[in-house]
């Protein structure tokens, strides 16, 4: 990341600290999955090709003509929306990033969120979808930002490296 | 590059144009006709109605009353005509759904048999009518009109709509 | 957050929403001013009096003829007493009134307007006319119109600055029905000529095409 950022926006900051994720976990021998947005694009870009032969269908031949089709179309939309919307709010959630290990297969989830006026990246660590891993901490974002809001993208991969050997000790007590 | 995000970046515009769009379609099924919105071109029915109102269309009426302002289209011609029903004539068995209207625009001093086509002197209720108009929104729609009649604002609403998709990303 | 694009969305969401709740409201408002104190959908009232029709007959296709065959148009005078200013809240722009006649043909039901008028202040709202004349000439679709029987009814509609349009019926007092007399037999004959004249005009006319 070679931005400066505007280190009083939490948004901003959090949505850089998302953007530097994958490249962090790649140096700590991870392989990113995008199961969970492609599924989201495939979900996405279904609504809008819906949408696009509905009008090109009311375009070419009168809307008069293709009611029927028109109702199945329009449901399609209604059905696909909300599916979409289901799957944003309840499976991805704030999900972030999905990687494996390269040896060892292990998965690692990461949740991220932030809260207005706080100089705070509450990160969220699941490993293999298991619920006793599960590590909740807080970055102090002021340690990985410097004065000219640029990232100091090694003291973060340090700051997670050591998170994930917190989690490897927590799962072999 | 991460195309992954370029993708999902351009699914949120694509959604704007596409929600949009559906809710049209939407409406369109619901009130039962191709247009359930429209805006008005001519000053025929002054002062009730003026350039630039928008009017709400409902057609799932199977008969119009006197007194109804209606919207028509002439066959061939893309120009919606927003008038009052002067006279309706239907038929007195249930079965059969044919209605006879003539209409008058409140502003014009005769009616409209001279703008049909095809010599009729009535329009049907079932063929030429796009819809009954229920609501009104005074000279919102002025902006339709501006855009698609003048070009420069046709290209300052194109030059802001590309820059704040362009700045949106930020 | 700090983009101009985000700014712009949260500021044109306020002004959707805020104007929706002052539509909202109006027409909430003014329906209530309808309703009370006195409902005007039921107790607006009008007098007619004195409705007689006067017959021509017409050949031209703006008239209702069809195929050259001559059409019976019918013109009425009538006294017509209405007052409309219950109607006028502060979100009527105008009224719209119409003198119609319903009567029934061998085949359809029909409804047929002689007269309207925009009304759009208060201070014009009382109707009151001695022998008008009514502004539309009509005719019947299939047939003539003599022999049937003509049902006056009074209608208005309110046309709002903002919201659904509001149509209603006066109850409507007087002499409101009223059977159109067939023409009279020397007036008829008189028609009938003049209507072949013009035939044979016609007739000519197709000849030097």
């Amino acid at each position: 990341m070679s931005k400066p950022v505007n280190v009083y926006s939490a948004s901003e900051v959090s949505k850089t600290l998302d953007e530097a994720l994958p490249s962090i976990f790649e140096r700590l021998n991870y392989t990113e999955s995008f199961k969970l947005t492609d599924t989201k694009l495939y979900i996405g870009y279904s609504i809008v090709v819906v949408s696009a032969v509905s009008f090109l269908l009311d375009k070419q031949l009168g809307h008069r003509n293709v009611i029927p089709y028109q109702q199945g179309l329009v449901a399609a939309y209604i059905i696909l929306s909300s599916l979409f919307w289901y799957f944003k709010k309840y499976v991805e959630k704030s999900i972030t990033y999905v990687g494996n290990e390269k040896k060892t297969d292990d998965k690692i989830s990461i949740c991220t969120r932030y809260e207005e006026c706080e100089p705070k990246y509450f990160v969220t660590f699941v490993k293999n979808d298991e619920e006793s891993s599960k590590l909740e901490v807080v970055l102090e974002t002021t340690k990985v930002f410097n004065e000219a809001g640029y990232l100091q993208t090694d003291l973060l991969y340090n700051w997670f490296s050591e998170q994930l050997k917190i989690i490897s000790l927590k799962k072999k007590e | 590059m991460n195309i992954r995000l370029e993708l999902a970046k351009l699914l949120n515009l694509c959604f704007v144009f596409a929600s949009a769009y559906m809710f049209w379609q939407g409406l369109s099924l619901f009130a039962n006709t191709d247009s359930p919105i429209v805006v008005v071109l001519s000053g025929s029915m002054e002062p009730a109605f003026q350039r630039g109102d928008v009017l709400f269309l409902w057609n799932r009426n199977t008969q119009n009353k006197v007194g109804d302002i209606v919207v028509y289209e002439n066959e061939g011609q893309d120009i919606p005509i927003v008038h009052r029903v002067l006279r309706e004539h239907h038929s007195k068995s249930e079965s059969q759904n044919k209605q006879f209207l003539l209409t008058k625009g409140d502003n014009n001093a005769v009616n409209d048999i001279s703008l049909y086509k095809n010599k009729k002197i009535y329009l049907s209720k079932e063929k030429d009518i796009v819809g009954t108009v229920k609501g009104y929104l005074p000279q919102i729609g002025y902006v339709t009109i501006w855009v698609s009649e003048s070009k420069y604002a046709k290209y300052t609403l194109l030059a802001f709509l590309g820059l704040s998709s362009l700045l949106g990303g930020e | 957050m700090f983009s101009l694009t985000q700014r712009f969305q949260v500021v044109s969401n306020q002004a959707i929403t805020f104007s929706l709740v002052i539509i909202a409201f109006v027409v909430a408002s003014s329906w209530i001013q309808l309703l009370y104190p006195s409902n005007v959908f039921q107790n607006t009232t009008s007098a007619i009096a004195n409705v007689t029709p006067s017959m021509t007959l017409r050949t031209s296709r703006y008239y209702g003829s069809q195929n050259g065959k001559p059409k019976e148009n019918v013109r009425v005078s009538f006294d017509l007493e209405s007052d409309f200013s219950p109607l006028f809240n502060w979100n009527t722009k105008q009224i719209f009134v119409y003198l119609t006649a319903n009567y029934n043909s061998s085949g359809s039901i029909n409804e047929v307007t002689f007269w309207d008028d925009i009304i759009t202040s208060k201070d014009k709202a009382l109707v009151q006319l001695k022998n008008a004349k009514s502004k539309y000439t009509v005719w019947d679709l299939e047939s003539g119109l003599s022999g049937k029987e003509l049902d006056f009814k009074l209608h208005w509609n309110i046309q709002p600055w903002v919201g659904p349009l509001v149509y209603g019926e006066t109850d409507i007092s007087g002499d409101h029905k009223l059977t159109v007399e067939a023409r009279k037999k020397n007036t008829e004959s008189g028609d009938a000529e003049k209507v072949s004249k013009r035939k044979k005009k016609r007739t000519k006319k197709q000849k030097v095409n």
